[in-house]
């Protein structure tokens, strides 16, 4: 072959193995779609198992994270239960959604972008802090109640723990990642497994890390049980404290505007969401909650994503909250002092809570849906008076570009056009006893003690706490134990007990024992 | 069509390094979370590798017709590179929607924009199906080899920052490089005068 020839012959290798490589790439590139499976699915499913994206990392590193942090998963010690127990999670079925706890999901989106992957990645959706189990012992499986807010769940707690894994840049590597799984599931991770391992470690630990300079460095081990370093807590949330910080790019660390896991049911009874009623239309309180947890306005526009988010609010728009006599069929209702209780709520509670009709149908109180002052009510006025509190609203506007899918109208947001909330929303109850503990910060335990029926405990523990049907709330300790750890001091800011004082203050003025009781007997019922 | 015998060795020389950017551009990316922006982001380098030498050939003295085969074969594979970053900007990145790319970039950025998606894609159209030689055609030519290195270099060096500066910087020393020695040649007398006798056929 002379120099030409194979020159020429050269060349078109090199034009042919260049097209190939081009056209396996554009073909590549187009099968990508197909990593996403997609299925139908009912509203409850939907609910429970499907992504609002908010993926978190790939299931094979959710997997073993317990395994190779048990300092971090297992704050408690090992007797304390598993890393599931240890933050209150709900165990979930061996063969369903890969076997994961209550409130995750699997999905082949990647983080953020929502671009697909091959490899599956678990998230979080409404389910987790939206789903609760009652249990009267603490070997009871319980009754799980999808719509209560967990009365459980740590999760801040759990995300720290999480985080400080990540900047574990010793036991945190791929290498271990990837031994841990093959020699925990027997099996060996595929090629995309391991390289998406890999990338989703170094860019999560340098996200982690970039954040420390503004929100400092999360806490691990022991310090999260410890109320002093952790004072949010099991079952509940700062639902603007990540907003603040994501949108506002501020620290939020004096932020303590606390508040309980609510309730979802009936959510076509409530016209605004919030405990103070800042945000109305349904759609922006969920793109908000989920945006405050990891979704974009990229993977929040996939039509899938969108979907399901829309599917969620529609499964909570009639869901139907449990009724008390089911959940403890042991427990005899008096109906005679129900009877009696029910005259003493529509005197001191229907008017700013509603109440049910015979049928169930919830009729609306004369000033459900406005907000009262906090100070009229007196309740802990953290949640509406936190920095930054009066300009978020406009900030979260203008975050979102100009007739963007998901921007909020601007009157559904307040403070703005249609006032100012410094204050608390009357709201429906529905199934009462199953808004345990009460107030907006989830400050008092029982019923017994909101209705000022007993006096209201200043210390005790919280975490994974029984059900006390007798006085409907939860059976708070008031001493730690492996499952009840986190110290709950109503002196510290944000977790104020007092207030919300109807029908009476406890033994003052007005104030009828046996009338409590009765009405205790009634809340029973709706 | 004018007659230009693009040669195998023009064709390799230019069709390899084009397409194994793309592959880079499109694979690479695959090791990042945020898979569709930094496409979106290789495939605005690819194109600016592309199009930095076929701008030079533009530009430089002593029109051959192996130049302009050159020229003409980078400059296609160049808009074929930022078709793809056009593909995951508009249809991706702004969700296919032409009112939110106007309203995330302003009238003017996202103006220039497609104006230079249009042109860019005309003139390569014009380029390989009507003679250089008709004064028209020249004519645009100029103008639309002013508009594309002036909206890169708006883009690559004023607004955007990251690797794309360094793209940016050289797109730019190599213009000035290049007109400086077409500048020289003029006045050595080795060049015509004529401001149009300038690119591919």
């Amino acid at each position: 072959m002379t120099r030409e020839k194979l020159a020429r012959s050269s060349m078109w290798v090199a034009v042919c193995v260049t097209a190939f490589l081009l056209v396996a790439t554009l073909l590549f590139v187009h099968a990508e779609s197909t990593w996403v499976h997609t299925r139908a699915m009912g509203p409850e499913e939907t609910f429970h198992y499907s992504s609002t994206g908010t993926e978190l990392m790939p299931l094979p590193v959710f997997q073993v994270l317990p395994t190779l942090f048990p300092d971090q998963f297992q704050p408690g010690g090992a007797a304390a239960g598993d890393w599931v127990d240890q933050f209150g999670f709900i165990r979930g079925k061996a063969n369903v959604n890969e076997g994961l706890p209550q409130g995750f999901f699997v999905s082949n989106y990647r983080p953020r972008s929502g671009a697909p992957t091959p490899v599956p990645f678990v998230g979080i959706n409404c389910s987790l802090c939206h789903t609760s189990r009652i249990k009267r012992s603490d070997d009871d499986s319980g009754v799980v109640i999808p719509g209560m807010g967990s009365t459980s769940l740590d999760f801040i707690a759990w995300v720290d723990g999480f985080k400080t894994a990540v900047l574990d840049e010793k036991r945190m590597t791929a290498k271990n990642i990837i031994d841990t799984y093959e020699r925990q599931y027997g099996k060996t991770l595929s090629f995309s497994e391991k390289m998406m391992i890999r990338l989703w470690l170094t860019q999560t630990r340098k996200a982690v890390q970039q954040t420390g300079p503004k929100v400092d460095e999360p806490f691990g081990g022991a310090d999260l049980r410890n109320a002093s370093f952790m004072p949010n807590g099991p079952s509940r949330t700062q639902p603007f404290r990540n907003l603040i910080r994501n949108i506002m790019d501020r620290p939020a660390t004096l932020d303590r505007g606390f508040c309980k896991l609510p309730v979802l049911y009936e959510q076509k009874d409530r016209e605004w969401g919030q405990f103070d009623g800042s945000v109305r239309d349904r759609l922006t309180r969920s793109v908000l909650a989920a945006m405050a947890i990891g979704a974009t306005m990229d993977n929040l526009a996939i039509a899938d994503i969108s979907g399901n988010v829309l599917h969620s609010i529609d499964y909570t728009l009639d869901l139907k909250g449990p009724k008390y006599a089911e959940v403890f069929p042991d427990q005899k209702i008096d109906l005679e002092k129900s009877a009696k209780g029910e005259k003493v709520y529509m005197a001191h509670c229907d008017s700013c809570h509603g109440h049910p009709d015979s049928q169930g149908k919830w009729i609306k109180g004369k000033e459900q849906g406005v907000v009262f002052p906090y100070q009229d009510i007196g309740t802990d006025s953290e949640r509406v008076t936190f920095r930054h509190y009066d300009v978020l609203a406009d900030r979260l506007y203008d975050w979102f570009p100009a007739k963007q899918a998901l921007r909020p109208k601007r009157e559904d947001l307040r403070p703005g056009p249609l006032g100012n909330t410094h204050g608390y929303i009357g709201s429906p109850i529905v199934s009462a006893f199953s808004h345990a503990p009460y107030l907006h910060n989830g400050s008092v335990p029982t019923m017994a003690e909101l209705i000022n029926l007993k006096p209201r405990r200043n210390l005790y523990y919280r975490g994974d706490n029984l059900y006390d049907p007798a006085d409907m709330g939860l059976i708070v300790p008031s001493q730690p134990d492996a499952k009840r750890y986190f110290k709950f001091d109503v002196t510290e800011r944000g977790n104020s007990n007092q207030g919300h004082n109807y029908p009476w203050s406890y033994q003052g003025k007005g104030w009828d024992q046996v009338a409590l009781q009765d009405l205790l007997e009634y809340l029973k019922t709706i | 069509m004018t007659s230009r015998n693009i040669t195998l060795g023009q064709f390799t020389a230019t069709f390899v390094p084009f397409g194994l950017m793309l592959v880079l551009a499109l694979m690479g990316a695959e090791n990042t979370l945020d898979l569709p922006f930094h496409r979106l982001i290789y495939s605005i380098w690819a194109t600016m590798a592309l199009l930095i030498p076929a701008l030079c050939l533009y530009i430089l003295p002593a029109r051959t017709q192996v130049r302009m085969n050159y020229w003409l074969l980078l400059w296609t594979f160049a808009y074929l590179a930022y078709l793809v970053h056009f593909y995951y900007a508009v249809m991706v990145h702004y969700h296919a929607s032409i009112p939110e790319v106007f309203r995330e970039q302003g009238i003017r950025i996202a103006g220039s924009n497609f104006l230079v998606t249009f042109w860019w894609g005309l003139d390569v159209l014009l380029a390989w199906f009507v003679r250089a030689d008709v004064k028209w055609i020249r004519i645009e030519r100029l103008l639309v080899n002013i508009f594309i290195p002036f909206t890169f270099f708006v883009a690559s060096v004023v607004i955007f920052k990251g690797f794309v500066n360094v793209l940016g910087y050289a797109m730019t020393v190599s213009i000035v490089i290049c007109l400086i020695a077409r500048i020289k040649a003029k006045f050595a007398g080795q060049h015509p005068i004529d401001i149009l006798e300038v690119g591919g056929g």
